[in-house]
């Protein structure tokens, strides 16, 4: 069964940290997301940890490591949603992940990698539809 | 006063300050049962003097501590010194009509006629609790208006340092922050010094722990209202702020801060 899910959005590879993160999930984490990388050769990769609500030196180091593996492999990582309790955590830890970039929220993530929403055709909503013959 | 004065004190007058004195005064032997107490005691805790000679000193301990006082009470009588009962402990006696009153004990121990007598002395602290409470209170609303988290522009929050930081406003400022950092979305936050009343390392670290978190949770940190005083300081003391950026006026980092975000 397979537990991490790495979503696909054009350039960019998204992969969010699930709540019950041990060991052995930490394990595939990083290899379904670096298989996914080779894969699609993604420029960007957008991890989301807000799902922890705390976080320990073991996470805090899968999260490192992952997002520095990436880095190697020529993506642009960034880390959104880390929580007040999760950050406090880290650096009263020492870890500092001077290298990693972050970002608040998914939105100010893409902001970062230079996208952002465009909508290109109107939609209509279906009332609308109903409404709008009668005011032309 | 020396010694032959006080010698010439009747034995009445003595006697008069033993029960007088504003202080209460137990004295029991050493199986803890109560001989005598002065008239002090006896007045402020509304006891009979009769009800109280002969009983255990534990009656006039609450119920929860009695099993632990009378270990703690033989502890003592093996080595009786003077000190301060339960050091760093909140010691309570019962009064008459069952409330419970904060007090202040001190033991000593005379020998008197080949026994040993432990001497209690007792004092009601109710009133500096109720102070300390207070000042509690007014410490916790100081440290609460002291540092208010502004929104300056959209996404932009000015928080004002005024004042000193030390390590538990500096914890509180942090929670504050990044809470309402969470909440509100803020992308730039701007800590202005300007208020500061000095910095030294700890302050210096402090702050840097402050923008360090911003960074991480995603958002960016700006200082602004650096004086020269302040600014000499940091360079003095060899502080590395790294890339964070800084800047003299709070104007000054406002503009950087919505420049900041347009270029986005």
């Amino acid at each position: 069964m397979k537990y991490i899910q790495v979503l696909k959005l054009g350039p960019i590879l998204f992969l969010t940290i699930p709540e019950n993160l041990n060991d052995a999930l930490a394990q595939s984490l990083e290899e379904a997301l670096l298989e996914q990388q080779a894969l699609t050769k993604a420029d960007a990769i957008v991890i989301d940890i807000s799902s922890l609500e705390i976080i320990d030196s073991f996470m805090a180091r899968v999260i490192s490591e992952t997002a520095n593996a990436s880095s190697l492999m020529d993506a642009k990582v960034i880390i959104v949603g880390m929580s007040p309790v999760a950050t406090i955590t880290l650096l009263e830890l020492g870890m500092r992940m001077e290298h990693i970039e972050t970002a608040l929220d998914l939105e100010a993530a893409l902001d970062k990698l230079g996208y952002a929403l465009v909508k290109t055709k109107k939609t209509i909503h279906p009332l609308d539809s109903l409404t709008e013959p009668n005011k032309k | 006063m020396n010694h032959s004065t006080l010698a010439t004190f009747s034995n009445d007058f003595l006697y008069s300050i033993y029960e007088q004195v504003p202080v209460g005064i137990i004295i029991t032997n050493d199986n803890g049962v109560i001989e005598d107490t002065n008239k002090f005691l006896c007045v402020t805790m509304g006891y009979e003097k009769s009800e109280l000679i002969g009983q255990n000193v534990e009656f006039l301990i609450p119920e929860r501590f009695r099993h632990a006082h009378i270990k703690l009470r033989n502890d003592y009588l093996k080595q009786p010194t003077n000190r301060k009962m339960g050091q760093n402990k909140e010691l309570y006696a019962i009064a008459k009509n069952g409330s419970e009153v904060p007090i202040q004990a001190n033991l000593t121990t005379i020998n008197e006629n080949a026994s040993l007598k432990v001497i209690i002395t007792l004092n009601d602290i109710s009133i500096k609790k109720e102070d300390d409470k207070k000042l509690k209170a007014l410490n916790n609303e100081l440290v609460e208006i002291s540092t208010p988290i502004l929104e300056a522009w959209d996404r932009i929050a000015i928080i004002p340092i005024i004042g000193t930081l030390d390590t538990e406003r500096a914890r509180l400022l942090m929670e504050n922050t990044l809470t309402q950092m969470q909440k509100e979305r803020y992308l730039v936050t701007i800590l202005d010094i300007t208020g500061l009343a000095a910095i030294d390392t700890s302050v210096a670290h402090h702050l840097l722990k402050l923008t360090e978190a911003i960074r991480l949770m995603g958002g960016l940190a700006i200082i602004t209202g650096v004086s020269p005083e302040i600014a000499k300081t940091i360079v003095r003391l060899g502080v590395n702020l790294g890339d964070l950026k800084t800047s003299s006026t709070l104007s000054r980092g406002i503009k950087y801060a919505i420049a900041s975000l347009e270029n986005n």
